[in-house]
């Protein structure tokens, strides 16, 4: 892929992933063919800041954790009232490295599932 | 790989944590004058959560109380089960070294999180299950 369309991609996705993925992603999206652009411009990135606003708000019922698609650890962070309120706590910490975690995990898998 | 240890560690210190916290109440019974709450969101509005009343609940089952564990919070039942069966199960995965525990967790999470006919009802259920709750004013 052109490597202005690639450093295009990375500054305006940066905050989605982790300062020390940003060089596997580009190398990744310069390895890969034009053509699948679209489809990772489109990838259904979840925005750390707005993770942590609803872990914030919501974290005792364990919106934050639904949210990101750790369904089980959801659960049971529900019926543990948070945790007994101090996992809530945790997550308004540890949240958004997982959300960017996901993010990553999902642009890989969608990179992986086409030729380059 | 990484992930499925993530998962036993977390399963095994919370189900240590619920037995530390259901054995502190044992021991604690009837020396506190009111029970204690660290539930941020009734502490912080009044408004009992989905989840209030479970630790009330497991405290009558196992004092043999079903039919009142039941109608303080129905959850406390599915938690009880939960505890009996999880801490035994990781026990066996390490024994037999297997991942029986984490590879379930995972089919269960993602069923849960695609099919639209399992998350539905179990959100209404939930929701309604808050709203006794609400209503009974745990």
């Amino acid at each position: 892929m052109d490597a202005q369309r690639v450093d295009m991609f990375i500054m305006t996705k940066a905050k989605y992933f982790e300062g020390h993925q940003i060089p596997v992603i580009r190398d990744r999206l310069l390895a890969m063919d034009d053509s699948h652009f679209l489809q990772i411009q489109t990838l259904n990135l979840k925005d750390p800041t707005t993770i942590l606003i609803v872990s914030l708000v919501a974290g005792s019922f364990a919106v934050d954790r639904f949210m990101v698609g750790d369904t089980g650890l959801g659960i049971a962070k529900l019926l543990t009232c948070g945790g007994l309120g101090i996992w809530a706590i945790v997550d308004w910490f540890i949240i958004m490295g997982r959300a960017r975690e996901v993010n990553a995990e999902q642009f890989f898998n969608s990179v992986a599932l086409r030729p380059t | 790989m990484k992930s499925n240890i993530r998962i036993y560690w977390i399963l095994a210190i919370l189900s240590v944590a619920g037995y530390a916290w259901i054995g502190f109440h044992l021991l604690s019974n009837g020396v506190a004058e009111t029970p204690l709450t660290v539930c941020l969101v009734k502490n912080a509005t009044c408004i009992p959560c989905p989840s209030c009343g479970i630790t009330r609940s497991l405290l009558l089952l196992i004092s043999g109380n079903i039919q009142g564990a039941m109608l303080m919070n129905p959850l406390g039942c599915v938690v009880a089960f939960a505890m009996l069966i999880i801490p035994v199960w990781i026990l066996s995965d390490v024994v037999t070294r297997k991942d029986t525990l984490a590879r379930s967790f995972l089919w269960t999470e993602n069923k849960i999180k695609t099919r639209k006919a399992i998350y539905i009802p179990l959100v209404a259920l939930a929701l309604l299950n808050w709203g006794w709750n609400i209503l009974k004013e745990l």
